[in-house]
């Protein structure tokens, strides 16, 4: 038995070497706002490690090599469980409030479905086909990316879109959703609690990330944007799947089907759709 | 047999966890070595006892791990806990965002091995993926504004 950990250790030294680093220098650094033009930007720890440690991979640095970014991967799971406990916590220490709130929690996960509307139309615009379907139904973590290959099939045009938007999301996405929500809170719309709880997307290094950010807006909030935010990340944990069976996928196609013809004529492209309909191929297989 | 090693890997990575989320707790936030020690090592005895419930009813159900660890954090910090009180107090000692660096730091590693796989994604899918984005986080703050609004809580 300790062997076995002996061996993990050689293997894994050097990712938890870096890891030390990478906090020593971002917790240096500290969180830092700047104001631009359009909005206030706020950047904490977090995000300077991640840009950061993306360095040391095969593909830049080639410090550690595939398997350890692997393991690294599977320790923000480990560094999540004792998160999710502070955020369970505080949840039952404000579980009164959080009752109160239910309904707000409960009906602001459908507006996660709100992706749909917004970026169908973009990428059919952008000339994107049956890939669309796949990139646009949800925000595409994994729970989705399952989804998406056990609905279409590993090969499909639908699975390729989800693919990609996971890795943008992957590689992107949490720096991207820290620096959205800076702008979002800038703009004085939105209560805090709204913008708490709307973080709980589905990813949980996007929901820290924009927590963080959050929270240098309204420091106040702090604890209660963090308690709503993990709540409504659990309830789409739970959720996500039948959201996108039930809701998200069926509705994308639907959308598609009567979208893509209108919109492959403003493209003066010919459409996917009419074409399918008049060959009567059938498009559902498996 | 098996699960023994397992649960034992979890707790000896979730004291690495503790050790590392000890420099951004200190050393970022400046709060003391032992208070920082009980907090953490709090959540993580707490965390420790979720994933290994939530592994060994794997067997029988398969739920999300996670769900058991904050359920049963949630418990006892909740009014019916007679610890609660104890439980929150020595969990504030962890700063919100403390583990959100080491967080950073391990995601940051990992996804070194998918620069290569991004940079082939082609710009248009770029742009798709960042508006999914926006998509679902606009629509879900718009629904709890609205929502919160009209039930009187802001």
């Amino acid at each position: 038995m300790v062997r076995v950990f002996l061996q993990e250790a050689k293997k894994y030294w050097k990712v938890f070497l870096i890891a030390v680093i990478l906090m020593l220098i971002a917790d240096s650094i500290g969180p830092i706002s700047v104001t631009l033009p359009f909005g206030k930007v706020s950047m904490f720890p977090l995000i300077f490690a991640i840009i950061l440690g993306c360095l040391f991979g095969p593909d830049i640095l080639r410090i550690v090599d595939e398997e350890q970014c692997k393991f690294a991967g599977s320790m923000v799971m480990v560094v999540m469980a004792p998160y999710m406990v502070k955020m369970g916590i505080g949840a039952g220490h404000n579980l009164g409030q959080l009752i109160e709130l239910g309904p707000a929690l409960i009906l602001q996960e459908f507006g996660n479905l709100g992706t749909i509307f917004l970026t169908l139309p973009i990428a059919l615009l952008l000339g994107m086909k049956k890939e669309a379907i796949g990139a646009c139904y949800s925000i595409n973590r994994d729970v989705n990316l399952g989804l998406t290959t056990d609905v279409f099939g590993a090969e499909a045009a639908e699975t390729k879109g989800t693919f990609a938007v996971y890795i943008t999301g992957a590689v992107v996405g949490t720096v991207f959703a820290s620096f959205m929500v800076s702008i979002i809170a800038s703009l004085n719309v939105f209560h805090p609690l709204a913008l708490g709880m709307a973080a709980g997307v589905g990813s949980s290094s996007m929901m820290a990330a924009m927590t963080g950010t959050l929270s240098q807006f309204y420091p106040e909030y702090a604890e209660q944007m963090a308690v709503l935010a993990g709540a409504s990340d659990m309830l789409t944990g739970a959720d996500g799947l039948f959201m996108g069976v039930f809701i998200g996928i069926p509705l994308t196609k639907y959308l598609y089907r009567k979208l893509e013809p209108v919109i492959s004529k403003l493209r003066h492209e010919k459409s996917e759709v009419l074409q399918e309909m008049g060959g009567e191929k059938d498009e559902k297989q498996g | 047999m098996k699960s023994r090693v397992n649960f034992l890997r979890e707790a000896v990575l979730l004291v690495i966890a503790l050790l590392l989320m000890l420099i951004t707790n200190s050393y970022g936030y400046g709060i003391g070595l032992l208070d920082s020690v009980k907090g953490i090592g709090l959540l993580c005895a707490i965390a420790w006892v979720g994933v290994c419930l939530g592994k060994f009813m794997n067997r029988y159900i398969k739920l999300p791990v996670f769900l058991y660890l904050s359920v049963i954090a949630m418990l006892l910090a909740s009014p019916i806990s007679p610890v609660s009180e104890q439980v929150y107090g020595l969990a504030s000692k962890m700063e919100f965002l403390t583990p959100t660096t080491a967080l950073g730091a391990f995601a940051g590693i990992s996804l070194g091995k998918d620069i290569k796989e991004f940079s082939k994604t082609g710009w248009k899918l770029i742009i798709v993926g960042l508006l999914v984005i926006i998509g679902t986080y606009l629509g879900s703050v718009i629904i709890a504004q609205l929502v919160m609004q009209a039930t009187g809580n802001i």
